[in-house]
């Protein structure tokens, strides 16, 4: 067989797509590996913001000590600094944490953080790090204990909490010779964790039953129960940044975030396994307020019979430049798109609340139209599904053959 | 629904999604606009160049004077501030 019949043997049916699909795959590779090539930050020139009287820094087993020099020209002790890392909602973040010899804490630095930026600028403005400020390396520095979470940004409230207690304890424990309260162990199962089972159990049910007014009845009620809760309570549904920070490899711990776990894990492993899609048309908070407003006025799926291919190509192109940037710039947030944060919890650029706007506008036109046309998820779904249908082919030819 | 009124409507879609990506790039790779460096100051993010970094030592009086270290040499040795 020639190669180039072998390349069609391979591609199957559906060569153009697979062939683009196959593409795709190379180039978000390219840029995985662009952004992983550069992304290392460089703490040293942070010391000093953490520890402002330091005139000599020294770097010792990982740990920053800050020295000033006195009128004698003997150096005095003036802090130590150490960098501590915990998950966030994009990925890694790193906090440098200056403290002083009698372990209180006395300055905070981010050196490196993967979070929404108009979520996390809201930490700086609400001066979240001026609170750890004077606090004692002893001190539980958690959110909900001593530390107050800003709203709109929980998770990197979190995350940040987190990532200054262990550097704290890093320097209490290696320099200062103090006891720290041990870091607490908890499994984050809680009301959220519980409804996305409960979704999952509905979806699995329902794309099992034969009974249409089950189906429907089903499908009404976890769109319901997907927009009150994953929606307008929590503010948690998929989005494109859940899928960079996986393709990052920015998993956070799974005790702590459980439902990042479950969420992206479940719908990945369902649309591998089943082959169907859990989550869009099941229970995704911003597909039910679309679905809700075309229930006002009857709207229907709008399909131009020309123009769908080529739209959907443009909405799989916006899709693939986005994961490509957001690989390539380490930001999983920053290039998620989609207007969820401004409707559920009421946070996002003018742009984003333009765009909400709009498609709110929109859905009263046309049944779903974000999720038709812009959606960078549905793409992401297609690939998986196209893969999954890929390896079926393949599967089936080589029995064929044997 | 008439077909202009629908390309009228994900035309605006599309120019606000590009114009909210665009602005997401120029902020990540220039330090300003809505990328994430400007969330706590350029310097973060950035990797400093020795040559920006070196910074003066402070000599008690009667002693030599100043001398400069890269920080990119930072490690296991003083870092003058």
């Amino acid at each position: 067989m020639t190669i180039s019949g072998r390349v069609k043997a391979l591609l199957g049916r559906h060569a153009t797509d697979r062939l683009l699909a196959v593409a795709a795959v190379l180039v978000l590779l390219a840029a995985w590996f662009y952004g992983w090539a550069n992304s290392t930050e460089d703490v040293a020139p942070l010391v000093g913001s953490v520890l402002p009287d330091a005139s000599q820094i020294e770097q010792v087993n990982g740990i920053y000590a800050g020295y000033r020099l006195d009128v004698e020209g003997n150096r005095r002790l003036v802090g130590y600094a150490g960098v501590g890392e915990a998950s966030g909602y994009g990925g890694p973040v790193r906090m440098l944490v200056g403290v002083n010899p009698e372990g209180t804490i006395i300055g905070v630095q981010v050196v490196e953080q993967r979070e929404t930026p108009g979520f996390f600028r809201l930490l700086p403005q609400t001066g979240y790090f001026d609170e750890f400020l004077a606090r004692s390396v002893s001190a539980p520095l958690a959110v909900g204990k001593d530390i107050d979470a800003v709203s709109g940004a929980t998770l990197s409230s979190e995350g940040v909490a987190e990532a200054v207690r262990r550097a704290a304890s890093q320097v209490a424990t290696d320099q200062l010779g103090m006891a720290v309260p041990p870091e607490p162990f908890h499994v984050g199962f809680g009301f959220p964790e519980l409804t996305l089972l409960g979704l999952y159990a509905a979806g699995f049910f329902g794309h099992q039953t034969r009974n249409k007014t089950w189906k429907k009845w089903l499908r009404r009620a976890s769109l319901l129960v997907g927009a009150l809760v994953l929606g307008f309570l929590y503010n948690k549904p998929w989005t494109l940044a859940n899928v960079i920070s996986l393709l990052s490899a920015y998993w956070p711990d799974w005790h702590t975030h459980l439902y990042w776990y479950l969420l992206v894990g479940g719908i990945v492993l369902v649309t591998t396994a089943q082959g169907k899609n859990p989550y869009c048309s099941w229970f995704c908070p911003f597909g039910a307020v679309q679905e809700g407003l075309a229930r006002l006025t009857d709207a229907k799926l709008y399909r131009p019979r020309r123009l769908h291919r080529p739209l959907k190509w443009i909405q799989r192109g916006l899709a693939f430049a986005a994961i490509a940037l957001g690989l390539a710039l380490r930001q999983p947030g920053a290039f998620s798109y989609e207007p969820f944060g401004a409707l559920f919890d009421l946070q996002g650029g003018s742009l984003v609340f333009l765009l909400l706007a709009l498609v709110l506008f929109g859905s009263l036109l046309v049944y779903r139209p974000f999720c038709s046309y812009l959606c960078p998820l549905d793409p992401v779904v297609e690939l998986i599904g196209e893969g999954r249908r890929w390896g079926k082919d393949l599967r089936r030819r080589r029995t064929d053959e044997a | 629904m008439k077909r202009s009124l629908f390309l009228l409507w994900l035309g605006l879609c599309l120019v606000l999604i590009l114009a909210a990506v665009g602005q997401s790039v120029w902020g990540i790779t220039t330090g300003q606009g809505d990328g994430s460096t400007q969330v706590l100051g350029a310097q973060i993010n950035q990797t400093p160049t020795a040559t920006t970094t070196a910074i003066a030592t402070l000599s008690p009086l009667g002693t030599p004077g100043p001398t400069f270290t890269p920080v990119a040499t930072l490690s296991n040795t003083y870092l003058d501030q």
